[in-house]
Formats: C-alpha cells, sequence, structure tokens
C-alpha cells in the first residue's frame, strides 16, 4: 500500500473499507468492563476574567442553576449539580502587589500555573518542573506514556506557547492541528503499516510484526547507550523518556489488529471525521478558525479520554498577552470585540503595550464578560462530549476530574489571587460536587495567601489516582518553596 | 588544548584587552541601574577562577604571559549532554543526503521548544508523539526509497542480484552513513538478520526491495541516529563525533562523504585539520542557509506577520501581508553582505544597501521603476544605514499610527547588546496621546510617560536614549524629519554600554553599535549559541571573545567567525563529565 498524502486518505478511497481500520484503531484499549479508569481533563483559559460577574451569586454552600443565572458561568447552569466552584486560590508563591519584580506576569504564570515551580529565570521564564498532566500520566497512564496536550489558536515559541513540562525547562510542545492529534493516537498512519497477510490467518497483522522486529533492535540500542558508563543522570533520563515512548508505542501497536470489535461510542462519525481531515493545516492557528478548531480539538480530546487512548489531556486555549479577536461575538463593527483581541480588553484598552483602559468602561467589561460565556459554552462542550460516553460508574465525565483554569484572575490587574477554577465531573466520587466553596480561611479571597495553587494540584493529582514512585499518594506537588503540603479537603467528599 | 589555538588566541587577542574588560558575553544590569556583571558568571557553570583544572579534564595550563585574560581557558569546557537530539531541519536534511528524498518532516512533525534563544538546541527530548512520527516517518521514507528507482539504485551502490553480498555492502555503508560511524561485527550482523527478516515482512516488492526497506526503517530509528552521541570518556572527541559536529552544528546535516572519508583517516585531530573541513563545509551553498536562518532568528524575522497592522487610512500599503517581502529583504541584504561583498558585522549595521519592491521603494523614497519582486538598490546614506533602519523591524516596533522608541531601544538593548532587561511591570498607566498640543512628538509623550522614578532605572537609563536614535523613522519606517511641525530630535546615547557614545540619527546610533565591542560581544555570544545550541558558560567566554575581538575588521564574515568557531575548545573538546 502506497502512502496517502493527507487530503485524499478519506476523500480519495471513501466508504466503510477506509472507516473499519479507524474503527478497529478506535476500540478501547481496557479488557474489564467493570473497571473504567479515572481521567484528567485541564481546559486552560488566559487573559483572565472579567471578576465582577464571572462567579456565583450565591452564598458559599450548594450550587444551584439559579446560582449560575445572568454570571459569567451560566452556560453551565444545567450542569450546576456536577461542579465544584472554588474561590481563593492563587499563584505559588506571588500574587499581585506581592511580587516586588516586573516583568510579563502572563509569562510567570503561563510557566507556573500547572507545574507550581518556579519560573528557571528571569528571561525565558520556563517553569523549572515537571506539570501536573505529565506527572499524572506517567502514573496512570498504563504505558506510562504523556498526556494528550492541544492547544487553539496562535501559539508564541516563547513560554507562552505551553502550559506543560516534561521537567525543568522542557517545554511540552501541543498539537495545535486536530487531524495531526487525532492521527498519532488513533492508529491512523500514511505508512503501510495496516497491511495485512494475503492469506488472512494471522491475528497479529504484518505492519505490528514488523514494527516489532524493527523495534525490538532499536530498544536494544537504546539499552546499551543507556548503559554507557560516560553518560550521567539526566542524560540517562532522556533516554528513560525515550524507552517509555518505545515501550507505549509497542503497547499500542499490540492492541491494534487484535482489539475486539469496536462499539459505536468509540469513534468519531466519518463525516466529522471527513471534516477534520480537510483542515488546511497552515489555517488552524488562525483567528477565523478558533471556534472551529476549537470545537475539533475537544471532540480529539474527548474520544481519546473516552476510549481511553489517554488517560489525561489538557486543552490551552490561546496565549496569555494575545488571544484571538472574538469578532464573532461582536454586535457590529463598531463593537469593541469586533476590534481588539482578548489581551487588549482584558485591558479595557487599544493596545496591547497599554495596560491601563481607554475604552469605555462598558464596552470592554461587556465585551470580556462575552467572552467568559463563550468559553463557558466551550467549557460545556467538553462536559456534555464527556458526558455522552456511557460506563461502568456512569459517564466518562463522572469517572473525570476535568478542571477549568486561568492564568489570571482580574486580567487588567494581572492579578494572581483569587484564581479562577472549576472542577467538573467527579473524579469517581472524589469531589464534593455541586458546591461553591471558598478555600482560604479569612473572608477576603482577592488578598488572602493561605491557599496556593499547588495544593490544588496535589489534590487534583491524587483524585485520579497518581501515585509517587513508593506507591503513595502525592503529598506537595510542585517545587516552589511557598507551596503548602497537602490537597483541600474543603473539596473533597 | 593545542599551542595553534593560544597562538590563534594571542593573535586575535592583540590590542583588544579593554574590551574584554566586559567579557564579550551577555551583560547583566541588575534592575536596571547600570551595574554590568558578566552574564556567565551568574550562569550555571563556575565563575572563572585561577585554580588549575583537574587533572583529564581536557585543559592545559596557559603561558603566564598572557595574562588574566587566559584564565578561563584553564577552566574545562563544560559538562553538556552528550546525547544531541538532532532538530528536526537536522533530520529532514540528514533524510535527503542520505536518501536523495525530500521529505517534508518539518511541516510534519511538532515543533520543538526554543532553547537558549534558537531553535537548534541540543537538550531536546523524544516523548511519545515523536517517537510515533520517527515512527511513521521512517516508513514513509523506506517505502519511498524501494519505489524510486533511481534513488533506489543510487543507495544501494550495488546490484540485487549479487544477493547477500550487496546486502551485506548495502548495511555497511548506509549503516555508516546514516550512524555517522562504522558498523560494529555485531551490529552489520544484526542488520543483516533484520534485513532477511523482511522477507516474510511485507506484502509487496521483491524479497530485496523488503530487506531494505526494513533495514532502512530500523536504521532511521536508530538513538546512533537520532542522537548525536559522544560517548568517547574524557575530554577529546572521536574523529567521528567530531565530524558529526562540524557537520551538524555548521551546514546542519549529516557529514558527507569526504568529512566521513577525514574521519575514517583520523584526519580531524588538530585544530587545523578540522579548520580545513569547517572551511570546506562553508564554501557551499549551505553556509549561505546557516547564516541566512541564524540571521533570520536573531533578528526575530517571524513577528513580522503579526505586527504589521496599520491604520489603514495612513498605511494603506502596510498590511500583515507585506511581511513575507521585508523578511526577504533582510535575508537578501545579509546574503549580500556575507556572500557577495564578503563583509562582516559592521556592514550589517552599517550599509545602505536596500532589496525594494514597488510598494517598498515608495516607502524607502526610492525613485524608479519597480515590479512586485525584490531589486537591489543603493538607500540614501544620510538615511539608511543597514539593519536597523530597515523598514520591517522599524514597523515591526512600531503602533499602528506612530513609532516607538521602547519598543525599538529594548530589541537593541537585549538583542544587539544582551543586555538582559527586565519586563514592565503590571498596570502601567496608557501612553499619553500625542494631541499635538500639549504633546507634539512621540519624544516627548515616551518621556512625560516614563518620567517616574520607578519607570526611569530602565527607560531613562537604557532604553529610551537609544530608542529615540530611531525617531526619524515613523509607523512603517519611512523617514521623516518633523512630527507634527516640530523637527524631529534622534539625538541619543549608546546607554548600556562602557562609552556611552553620542549620537544624533539612526545613522550614528548603527555605526556606534557597529563600534560597540558590547554589541560585538553580543553578535558573537548570539553566533555561539546557535552554533553550540546551548548558552556559554565561563570557559566558552574565550572562544566568543576571541570572535568577537576580530569584529571590528569588516572583511571578517560570518563564514570566518564559523570557521573560527570551529577552532575554538568549546566546539573541538567537551568536558569529560555528562549531565
Amino acid at each position: 500500500m502506497m502512502s496517502l498524502p493527507r487530503r485524499r486518505f478519506l476523500r480519495g478511497l471513501g466508504g466503510i473499507a477506509v472507516a473499519l481500520p479507524f474503527l478497529e484503531a478506535l476500540a478501547p484499549r481496557r479488557a474489564r468492563a467493570d473497571a473504567a479508569p479515572k481521567r484528567l481533563a485541564v481546559f486552560f483559559c488566559c487573559n483572565g476574567v472579567n471578576m465582577e460577574r464571572f462567579w456565583p451569586s450565591t452564598p458559599y454552600g450548594a450550587l444551584t442553576a439559579d446560582s449560575l443565572m445572568g454570571t459569567g458561568m451560566e452556560p453551565l447552569a444545567s450542569y450546576a449539580s456536577k461542579l465544584l466552584v472554588a474561590r481563593g486560590i492563587h499563584l505559588v508563591p506571588r500574587g499581585w502587589g506581592r511580587d516586588p519584580a516586573g516583568g510579563d506576569d502572563h509569562a510567570k504564570a503561563i510557566g507556573h500555573r500547572l507545574t507550581a515551580a518556579a519560573n528557571q529565570n528571569s528571561q525565558e521564564r520556563y517553569a523549572s518542573g515537571p506539570s501536573l498532566d505529565h506527572v499524572v500520566a506517567a502514573s496512570i497512564n498504563p504505558s506510562g506514556k504523556g498526556p494528550l496536550n492541544l492547544m487553539v489558536g496562535y501559539r508564541a515559541t516563547d513560554v507562552l506557547g505551553s502550559i506543560s513540562y516534561t521537567g525543568a525547562g522542557q517545554q511540552a510542545v501541543p498539537f495545535q492541528d486536530p487531524w495531526k492529534a487525532f492521527k498519532a493516537w488513533s492508529g491512523v498512519s500514511a505508512s503501510s503499516a495496516g497491511a495485512t497477510a494475503a492469506d488472512g490467518g494471522t491475528l497479529m497483522d504484518l505492519g505490528a510484526r514488523r514494527r516489532r522486529s524493527v523495534l525490538d533492535l532499536v530498544k536494544s540500542d537504546l539499552d546499551a547507550l543507556r548503559n554507557s558508563s560516560v553518560l550521567g543522570q539526566a542524560d540517562k533520563a532522556k533516554l528513560d523518556m525515550h524507552l517509555t515512548s518505545i515501550r507505549s508505542l509497542e503497547t499500542s501497536m499490540v492492541s491494534s489488529g487484535v482489539a475486539p470489535a469496536a462499539t459505536a461510542s468509540c469513534a468519531l462519525s466519518e463525516a466529522r471525521t471527513r471534516e477534520i481531515s480537510a483542515i488546511d493545516p497552515n489555517a488552524v492557528t488562525r483567528d477565523s478558525e478558533y471556534q472551529t478548531i476549537g470545537g475539533m480539538l475537544l471532540d480529539v480530546m474527548a474520544l481519546a479520554l473516552a476510549c481511553d487512548q489517554n488517560r489525561v489531556a489538557t486543552l490551552q486555549w490561546g496565549s496569555g498577552a494575545g488571544g484571538p479577536i472574538f469578532s464573532w461575538l461582536g454586535a457590529s463593527a463598531d463593537d469593541v470585540n469586533t476590534k481588539y483581541n482578548h489581551h487588549k480588553l482584558s485591558h479595557g484598552a487599544t493596545s496591547d503595550a497599554a495596560t491601563s483602559p481607554t475604552l469605555p468602561t462598558d464596552q470592554w467589561k461587556t465585551a470580556l464578560f462575552n467572552i467568559d460565556q463563550w468559553y463557558m459554552q466551550s467549557f460545556k462542550g467538553l462536559l456534555d462530549r464527556l458526558a455522552a460516553y456511557s460506563e461502568p460508574g456512569g459517564s466518562v465525565l463522572d469517572n473525570t476530574a476535568v478542571c477549568y483554569m486561568n492564568d489570571l484572575g482580574d486580567g487588567l490587574g494581572h492579578n494572581w489571587m483569587d484564581l479562577p477554577n472549576i472542577i467538573a465531573g467527579g473524579a469517581a466520587g472524589y469531589f464534593k460536587l455541586g458546591q461553591y466553596v471558598k478555600l482560604t480561611q479569612g473572608n477576603q479571597t482577592a488578598n488572602d495567601t493561605d491557599a496556593p495553587s499547588n495544593m490544588l494540584l496535589t489534590t487534583l493529582a491524587n483524585a485520579v489516582g497518581a501515585k509517587q514512585k513508593d506507591g503513595s499518594p502525592l503529598t506537595n506537588f510542585g517545587s516552589a518553596p511557598t507551596g503548602k503540603p497537602g490537597e483541600f479537603s474543603e473539596l473533597k467528599k | 588544548m593545542s599551542k595553534n589555538y593560544l597562538e590563534w588566541q594571542g593573535r586575535v587577542l592583540h590590542g583588544t584587552r579593554a574590551g574584554l574588560a566586559v567579557l564579550a558575553s551577555c551583560a547583566w544590569l541588575a534592575g536596571c541601574s547600570g551595574e554590568i556583571v558578566a552574564a556567565s558568571s551568574m550562569r550555571a557553570g563556575p565563575p572563572p577562577s585561577a585554580e588549575p583544572p583537574a587533572a583529564g579534564s581536557g585543559a592545559a595550563n596557559t603561558p603566564e604571559e598572557l595574562g588574566a585574560y587566559e584564565r578561563c581557558t584553564a577552566l574545562p569546557v563544560p559538562a553538556v549532554t552528550r546525547i544531541a537530539r538532532l532538530t528536526h531541519r537536522q533530520y529532514q536534511n540528514s533524510l535527503r543526503d542520505l536518501t536523495g528524498l525530500d521529505l517534508p518532516v518539518i511541516a510534519e512533525f511538532l515543533p520543538d521548544p526554543h532553547q537558549a534563544g534558537f531553535d537548534r538546541g541540543i537538550d531536546l527530548q523524544v516523548g511519545d508523539v515523536l517517537a510515533a512520527d520517527y515512527r511513521d516517518m521512517a516508513e514513509r521514507a523506506a517505502s519511498a526509497l524501494v519505489s524510486d528507482s533511481a534513488a533506489y539504485a543510487r543507495v544501494l551502490g550495488c546490484s540485487p542480484d549479487q544477493g547477500d553480498a550487496c546486502a551485506k555492502t548495502f548495511i555497511a555503508s548506509v549503516g555508516k552513513r546514516a550512524l555517522r560511524q562504522p558498523l560494529t561485527a555485531a551490529e552489520q550482523t544484526r542488520y543483516l538478520e533484520l534485513f532477511h527478516s523482511g522477507a516474510e515482512l511485507f506484502d509487496s516488492g521483491d524479497d530485496f526491495q523488503r530487506g531494505v526497506r526494513i533495514t532502512v526503517e530500523a536504521l532511521l530509528q536508530s538513538p546512533k541516529f537520532l542522537y548525536r552521541a559522544e560517548l568517547t570518556p574524557g575530554a577529546a572527541l572521536s574523529p567521528y563525533e567530531t565530524a558529526a559536529r562540524l557537520s551538524y552544528l555548521l551546514v546542519n546535516s549529516t557529514p558527507d562523504a569526504a568529512l566521513m572519508a577525514a574521519a575514517d583517516m583520523a584526519q580531524l585531530a588538530s585544530e587545523d585539520d578540522v579548520a580545513q573541513q569547517a572551511a570546506r563545509l562553508l564554501s557551499g551553498a549551505a553556509a549561505r542557509e546557516t547564516v541566512r536562518d541564524f540571521h533570520h532568528q536573531w533578528l526575530d524575522l517571524d513577528v513580522f506577520p503579526n505586527k504589521l497592522t496599520k491604520d489603514p487610512q495612513r498605511y494603506p500599503n502596510v498590511t500583515p501581508a507585506l511581511a513575507p517581502l521585508l523578511q526577504q529583504e533582510v535575508e537578501r541584504f545579509v546574503d549580500a553582505i556575507s556572500f557577495d561583498r564578503k563583509r562582516g558585522f559592521v556592514s550589517l549595521l552599517t550599509a545602505p544597501l536596500g532589496f525594494v519592491n514597488k510598494t517598498t521603494a515608495a516607502i524607502y523614497g526610492v525613485r524608479g521603476t519597480f515590479g512586485d519582486g525584490l531589486q537591489q538598490v543603493e538607500l540614501d546614506p544620510s538615511q539608511r544605514a543597514g539593519l536597523l533602519t530597515q523598514i520591517g523591524f522599524l514597523a515591526s516596533r512600531a503602533y499602528s499610527q506612530g513609532s516607538s522608541p521602547i519598543h525599538r531601544g529594548v530589541f537593541i538593548q537585549r538583542r544587539m547588546l544582551c543586555n538582559m532587561i527586565p519586563d514592565p511591570p503590571a498596570n502601567v498607566p496608557a501612553l499619553p496621546p500625542v494631541d499635538g498640543t500639549t504633546i507634539k512628538t512621540t519624544r516627548q509623550q515616551v518621556d512625560q510617560h516614563t518620567a517616574p522614578a520607578a519607570c526611569a532605572s530602565c527607560h531613562h537609563a537604557l532604553i529610551n536614549p537609544v530608542g529615540f536614535g530611531l525617531e526619524n523613522y515613523d509607523a512603517v519606517g519611512a523617514y521623516r524629519t518633523s512630527e507634527n511641525g516640530v523637527a524631529i530630535d534622534a539625538t541619543g546615547t549608546l546607554a548600556g554600554t562602557a562609552a556611552g557614545t553620542a549620537f544624533s540619527s539612526g545613522v550614528e546610533l548603527s555605526r556606534a553599535l557597529a563600534d560597540a565591542p558590547e554589541a560585538r560581544a553580543c553578535y558573537a555570544t548570539s553566533w555561539f549559541r546557535y552554533v553550540l545550541g546551548r548558552v556559554e558558560q565561563a570557559a566558552d567566554v574565550c572562544a566568543i571573545s576571541a570572535i568577537a575581538a576580530r569584529l571590528d575588521d569588516d572583511s571578517y564574515t560570518p563564514v570566518a567567525l564559523l570557521t573560527d568557531l570551529a577552532r575554538s575548545p568549546s566546539f573541538r573538546a567537551r568536558s569529560g563529565e555528562s549531565p
């Protein structure tokens, strides 16, 4: 079989003959139907929110649909009983007014938000430790493979370009092209690996046998290299990651071709697959495609989690200090949402550099509110997708810890206090859902500093069953000296 | 260390001691207070020290008469990774050179994070996504190779009719090129076994083609192909390791036949051997690509598309769609200076050489008839001088309606002087409007805006005095002599340098930069980071200083610079340690 160009992959052949390998590839990997795995999904936004109108309108305690009506979170109203809204979480170690050094706050926060590790230096600001998704994936993915990292929109090639890290200074670059992301884990490949024996008599296809022969050789070479006496710990760790990756390739290879028959719920429709495959790879980062690509990446993310292709996934929406122009939210050509990008609006300004409002207050605050609601609608789209897959324990949503995060709270002040965090799904009963919870001891959620964000990361990691090397639960995620050990018990059942 | 290198050091250092006070490396201006600290003493790695190096560290004592500066040559070459993964471009070029096939590796693979400011870091990893991409690309390349009869015959170099004899020849020759060293007997045996197994593992092609396919699939996933491994114990590199450094670091691909032949004969041990091969590699077209790519990244040309949104009423012809042309202009300029004119750093910053089309000729004020493509012209030397007066740079560091001395000043301080300036704090008030009455000029606007003490420590000390030098260029880089009826004041000083040279125009600013030891040090440092793929450490300062000291000579081309870099211990040796 010849390699096929991407665009023609489906179109040129069409029909069930092509659809079938998809279905096989997407078959659930787990053998036992009674053990639904726990998963972690991070939905990450930037530039803060309109803090005045974002939060539930009712006091701390039970969260109902009414609590959310008229707020930035209104699109989530139908999920109120499956949400946990947490107040008072702030970055470790800093918050507005507590950081004497200047610097791009978006850059400082992005490298820190999911790692709870200090920036490596004051210039590039890459994080000095691994992020939650990579730590958790190494623990809960059966093969130890890395998480599925996705991103919508323009990606800067600096610290703003990813929230995820495999280790100190090692930023994990996310997929931006939904077709590329889909191909990477779905087993769809433009290569010839799908060829089968002419007599059809073998269970394992030729491609899998060939790959095994090749990878056996590769693995022994990697082992030999790793055992070289001249290599230090960091170099050995690099090769360990490579070896883990090869083993995870082998795991997916063994499943391929001998997987049980697929269920209909575990595949994209042929029409949707065709749409995603037809996307122009050069256009995926454009503002004009932000909605379309966002929806496709949500499909890919939900499918990967539901079909147990990966138990950890992140989706980053744009970069701090940038973000798209939400022109589709603008009522007219004069609407500020039609003219200015998210970051400018977060500062009420017409320039990314000017950081105090120059636009009419009601206009930019309304624009931000509309953007918040749009993101919440998208967040609901993720919950809808996960809720649509039934499995033991309810739905995939019920077995997943889904968390909305943002690099800032109040975007105008670049505030790292009282960050918006919404947990949904519950991770199979770990979280106390249907609640609006304050995590600081005092009432000043915007000023109190006793609820550092690393505790949320510790809580999320344990919620989905991540373990330390010795098999015990995590106790203090991250390496920032001002982080605090322990979980937020207020969030737990 | 060879006597030769020290002589070379002594030669290039002649008369430049003063400049070395700034240590030719990036300087950190602590809190913009003007206190200059050598960055190399702040970063990882030991500070320069007079203590003798540990035995076997690969460094030698230096003659006393060379003085304090030479202490750094007594430091061991820093411990950096012994397994540098190929960048995607290096992988793509290697695949092309090995098979003769152009496959879109860079387009297919997820991009890598930048390290040390460039996309050529040596500390890249292989995660599961890339492992799968490597596998898929290896399968695709192997399939394409046996389907292309010309490429197939060329790569084989023997007739399949010879059976195993040809299989062995193929494995030995392609294996050696792919893995950049001769295969061991054990490897030869294992690959031959794999070759034979191929017959049962494909359903198309003849048995020999199947053997070739599976062998190529394995070679392209071998760690010896994917990593530039340096496993020779101690500080010295083996001839094959040196060959790989030369080829990948200078021209971004796998060693060619001549380089492998030199390695076979162990002719890459001496400094002169290495310099000779470097000069040979850099005599071809690949050197132009290296010089282009470095300047493209150093000057951050990739930001152009995102920074060219202008007021359509005032500047209807400048839009993001102009970005590719403006990038090409810079690249053509660099190429012409470096290769056609065989000039160096001074000309890059001072030559009034332009490449314009009908749109940009109007902005430059060049008369004549021009088409859509770029055409070489001489620009008015009283208005234009090299890189900093090109409209791509000027327009991408400007607002939609006005210039931005702050963005321009910050770029020059960070990129061209390697001064670290912290980002501004949050909640800076908006720039007051240039209303034509109370504030008539951008200069007044910026002065007023940055007057508070908290701003002034960076802005008045470093950013504004430099950025004001380009006030003769408006939001799209067109030359102007007045703003709102007020004559342009483009006076300033080269703040952040020891001399602090005064100037009164962009042309003079460019000249002052070309003459500044700090700017030369920064250019040399940037090249070092690009080529070596890492941030410099204390012991690397020797290599950087030696190059910086030659940049005042305008006949010192980037090719000569690269050849000198290849001579340095930082390039030719390594620490005995591995991180």
